[in-house]
C-alpha cells in the first residue's frame, strides 16, 4: 500500500495550485455574486485543465482517475463551485471515452479539450425515481427524434455546450434496458435551453434545464449500444461520485484551515480559543471527517483506475464527504461565532456550498440504500477491504 | 538561436537546515523549488524562442534530486535539460558554481543566450551570471526584464534593464549573459500534457571529467569564500504605542516620536 502521490502528479498539483491561488482566489466575491464566470473555463481551457481527462489521442493529457480526483480536490480546496463545472464534464467525457465508438469519439472528444459537457439525467419529476423519465427517441431514417425536458443539470444552460441525454428508446422493456444515450450540443435545431436555478450555493457552477423538440441526432452518435443507456448512466454515477468526494474533501480542508487560522489567533477568556477543550472537539471532527473523505475517495478512484468494482466505494465517497463537509461547515460557522454567519467573512459559502453534495449525483437517501443493498446483497456482509 | 537558462533549485522556505560543521545549507534529497528569479528567465528564454526560433537548454547544478526542478522547466517548455553532478562539485561557492557552469557552456558549444535569474533568494548574491560571462570572456547584462529586439544577421541584442531611477536599452553583440530581474514577465504555467512527457524525457547528466574541469577550480578547493557564521536573527521585540487626544495633538506626538528616533 502506498499513499504517496507520484512526482507526476506533485507537479500537477503544483501547477492547479498556483492557478487557483492566483486566479480563482481573487475572483470569489464575484463568482458569489454573479454566479459562473465563462472566462475561467475558457482560462482552464488555455492552460490544458479542462482536457486532463480527456485521451492524448484526442488533445487532451489522459491523466487517470486518482489524478482527476487530486484535481478536483486542490481546486476545490479554493472553489468547489469551480471544480464542480469539472467533475461534471469529465464524468461526461468519462462515458464518451467508455462507450463511445471510434467515429463518435472523433466527432466529440477534441471538443472536451475546450467545451464543457455535461449528462442530462434527471427531469423536472424524475430524480431518484428514474422510472418516471419522459424524455424520448424515436428512430427515423439515419437517426433519432428526441423530445423531453432535463432539469438541474450540472453545467447546464451556461456552460456546457455538449450534452450527453438519456432517453428512452424501448418503451416496452424494463427501466433497466429501455434507455438509450445520445450526444448532441447546443446548436442542434432543436435544443433549446431553460433556466438556470439561482442556487444558495456552489455558485461557481451553473445548473439549469434545457428541452427537445424533435432534436434529430444522427446514429453515430448513439452512445453504446441501443437500450445500454441505463448502464452508462449508473457508471456516470460511479465515476461522479468519488469526484464529488473530492469537492466535499475540498470544502473540508477549507473549513479546516479557516477554522484553526481563527481560533488560534482569536482569544476567549484570556488564550486563545484554540486551548478550550469544546473547540478541540470541533476542530478533531473536521480533521478526522478530511482525512477519511480522503482516503475512502481516492481508494475509490484508484479502484476505478484498476478496472474493480468500486460501485459502493465510490458512493460512500459522495455520502460520507458531503456529511462530513457540511459537518465540517457548520463546525467552522459556529467557531467563528457571529462572524461566521456573516456574508463578509468566508465561511458561510462553505456550508451553502457543503449542502449542494447531498443533492446532486444521487439524494443522500438514495445513496444510502445503495450502499446498503451492496452490504446486504452483494456482499453479504463481507468487509470491504 | 541557441540559448541555455541556468536555474538553481532552492529548499521550501520552511525546510532549511544548516551544517554545523561548514555553516553552509544542508541540500538534502528533499524536494526544493525553483529559485523565483530563474522561473522569470526561463519565461524569458521561451519567450526569445518563441518569437526568433531555437532551442532552449535548461542547466543546473546539484545533487540527482535537482532533476525534479530541471523536470519542471521541461514541463514550461524547454527543449532539453543538463544536470551537472559529482560530489566534487559540493560545497562549491559562486566563483566555483560559474567556473562550473562555464565548462559546461563550452561543452555545450556555440551558445547564443545565456540567461540567468537576477538572484537566487536563498544565498541572494547575484553573482553567477556575471561570473559566469567573464568566464567566458563575454558581454553581460544585468536585471534585464525584457528582450527588445534580436538581429540575428548582426547577432546583436536590444534589451531592457532598471538602474536605480530610469529603464535603460542597451544593444550588445552576442554570445552573452544576462541576468533577469522579475519585472516584466510572468512565469508560464507547467503544461498538464507536458508534465506527463517530462518524466520520461533524459537528462544529461555531467561530471567534473565530463566537463574537463581543472579540479583546483570546482567544489572546495576551487572556492575562496569561506562562511565563519551562519545565523537566524532574532526577531527584535514590537512594542505597540498608543497615541491618544485630538487627531492634532496625536500627529504631534508622532513626529516628536519620529524626531526622536531620528526618522525625520
Amino acid at each position: 500500500m502506498d499513499f504517496k502521490f507520484t512526482s507526476e502528479q506533485n507537479m500537477l498539483r503544483k501547477m492547479i495550485r498556483r492557478f487557483a491561488e492566483q486566479e480563482i482566489a481573487p475572483r470569489f466575491a464575484q463568482i458569489e455574486k454573479e454566479g459562473y464566470q465563462q472566462d475561467i473555463t475558457d482560462r482552464m481551457a488555455e492552460l490544458g485543465i479542462v482536457g486532463i481527462a480527456v485521451p492524448e489521442a484526442y488533445g487532451g493529457s489522459g491523466y487517470d482517475f486518482v489524478t482527476q480526483t487530486m484535481v478536483i480536490h486542490e481546486l476545490a480546496k479554493v472553489n468547489p463551485g469551480v471544480a464542480f463545472t469539472l467533475e461534471a464534464h469529465w464524468k461526461a467525457v468519462d462515458q464518451v471515452v467508455t462507450y463511445g465508438s471510434e467515429a463518435l469519439k472523433e466527432r466529440w472528444l477534441g471538443r472536451a479539450n475546450s467545451e464543457l459537457f455535461t449528462f442530462g439525467q434527471t427531469e423536472p419529476a424524475s430524480g431518484s425515481d428514474a422510472g418516471t423519465q419522459q424524455t424520448s427517441a424515436k428512430r427515423v431514417d439515419d437517426g433519432w427524434l428526441l423530445n423531453g425536458n432535463k432539469a438541474f443539470l450540472t453545467n447546464g444552460v451556461l456552460a456546457a455546450s455538449v450534452y450527453l441525454v438519456l432517453a428512452i428508446t424501448s418503451p416496452e422493456k424494463d427501466l433497466e434496458n429501455s434507455r438509450t444515450v445520445f450526444i448532441l450540443d447546443n446548436q442542434n435545431p432543436g435544443f433549446e435551453n431553460g433556466r438556470v436555478e439561482d442556487f444558495i450555493g456552489m455558485r461557481g457552477c451553473p445548473v439549469g434545464d434545457f428541452y427537445l423538440s424533435d432534436a434529430f441526432v444522427p446514429d453515430v452518435d448513439r452512445l453504446g449500444e441501443l437500450d445500454q443507456g441505463m448502464e452508462i448512466g449508473h457508471e456516470a454515477h460511479h465515476t461522479a461520485r468519488f469526484l464529488m468526494g473530492a469537492l466535499a474533501a475540498g470544502i473540508q480542508d477549507q473549513a479546516l484551515k479557516l477554522a484553526v487560522d481563527y481560533v488560534l489567533e482569536r482569544e476567549l477568556f484570556g488564550q486563545p480559543m484554540a486551548h478550550l477543550d469544546g473547540v478541540k472537539f470541533r476542530i478533531s471532527d473536521i480533521a478526522m471527517g478530511a482525512e477519511a473523505t480522503k482516503l475512502i475517495m481516492y481508494h475509490a478512484a484508484w479502484l476505478k483506475d484498476q478496472g474493480l468494482h468500486q460501485k459502493s466505494e465510490t458512493t460512500m465517497a459522495k455520502l460520507f464527504g458531503s456529511d462530513y463537509a457540511l459537518k465540517a461547515a457548520n463546525h467552522a460557522m459556529q467557531l467563528f461565532g457571529a462572524y461566521g454567519y456573516s456574508r463578509e467573512y468566508p465561511v458561510e459559502h462553505l456550508w451553502r456550498d457543503a449542502k449542494a453534495l447531498q443533492y446532486a449525483e444521487g439524494a443522500y437517501e438514495k445513496l444510502q440504500i445503495d450502499i446498503a443493498n451492496v452490504a446486504l446483497f452483494e456482499r453479504k456482509g463481507e468487509s470491504y477491504l | 538561436m541557441k540559448i541555455a537558462v541556468f536555474i538553481k533549485e532552492i529548499p521550501l522556505s520552511n525546510n532549511v537546515k544548516i551544517d554545523p560543521k561548514t555553516n553552509n545549507m544542508i541540500r538534502s534529497n528533499e524536494q526544493g523549488r525553483i529559485n523565483p528569479f530563474d522561473e522569470h528567465a526561463i519565461e524569458v528564454a521561451l519567450q526569445l524562442k518563441e518569437k526568433y526560433g531555437g532551442h532552449v537548454s535548461v542547466v543546473s547544478m546539484g545533487p540527482p534530486s535537482f532533476q525534479m526542478s530541471l523536470r519542471e522547466a521541461l514541463a514550461m517548455g524547454c527543449d532539453d535539460a543538463y544536470l551537472l553532478s559529482a560530489r566534487a562539485f559540493a560545497g562549491a561557492d559562486t566563483l566555483a558554481t560559474a567556473y562550473t557552469l562555464a565548462q559546461a557552456v563550452k561543452k555545450m558549444g556555440d551558445v547564443d543566450v545565456m540567461l540567468f535569474g537576477l538572484k537566487a533568494i536563498d544565498a541572494d548574491t547575484g553573482q553567477v551570471g556575471p561570473l559566469v560571462a567573464e568566464a567566458l570572456n563575454v558581454p553581460h547584462v544585468t536585471a534585464v526584464h525584457e528582450i527588445k529586439q534580436v538581429n540575428q544577421a548582426q547577432k546583436t541584442m536590444d534589451v531592457a534593464f532598471m538602474n536605480e531611477t530610469e529603464r535603460v536599452v542597451v544593444r550588445s553583440s552576442y554570445p552573452l549573459v544576462l541576468s533577469v530581474s522579475d519585472a516584466g514577465s510572468t512565469p508560464r504555467y507547467l503544461s498538464p500534457l507536458k508534465i506527463k512527457h517530462v518524466m520520461k524525457q533524459d537528462i544529461t547528466i555531467w561530471n567534473e571529467t565530463d566537463l574537463g574541469c581543472d579540479f583546483d577550480c570546482i567544489g572546495t578547493s576551487g572556492s575562496p569564500t569561506t562562511v565563519t557564521n551562519t545565523f537566524v536573527p532574532k526577531e527584535a521585540a514590537r512594542a505597540v504605542k498608543m497615541l491618544e487626544g485630538s487627531p492634532q495633538a496625536a500627529a504631534e506626538a508622532l513626529v516628536t516620536i519620529l524626531r526622536d528616533q531620528h526618522l525625520l
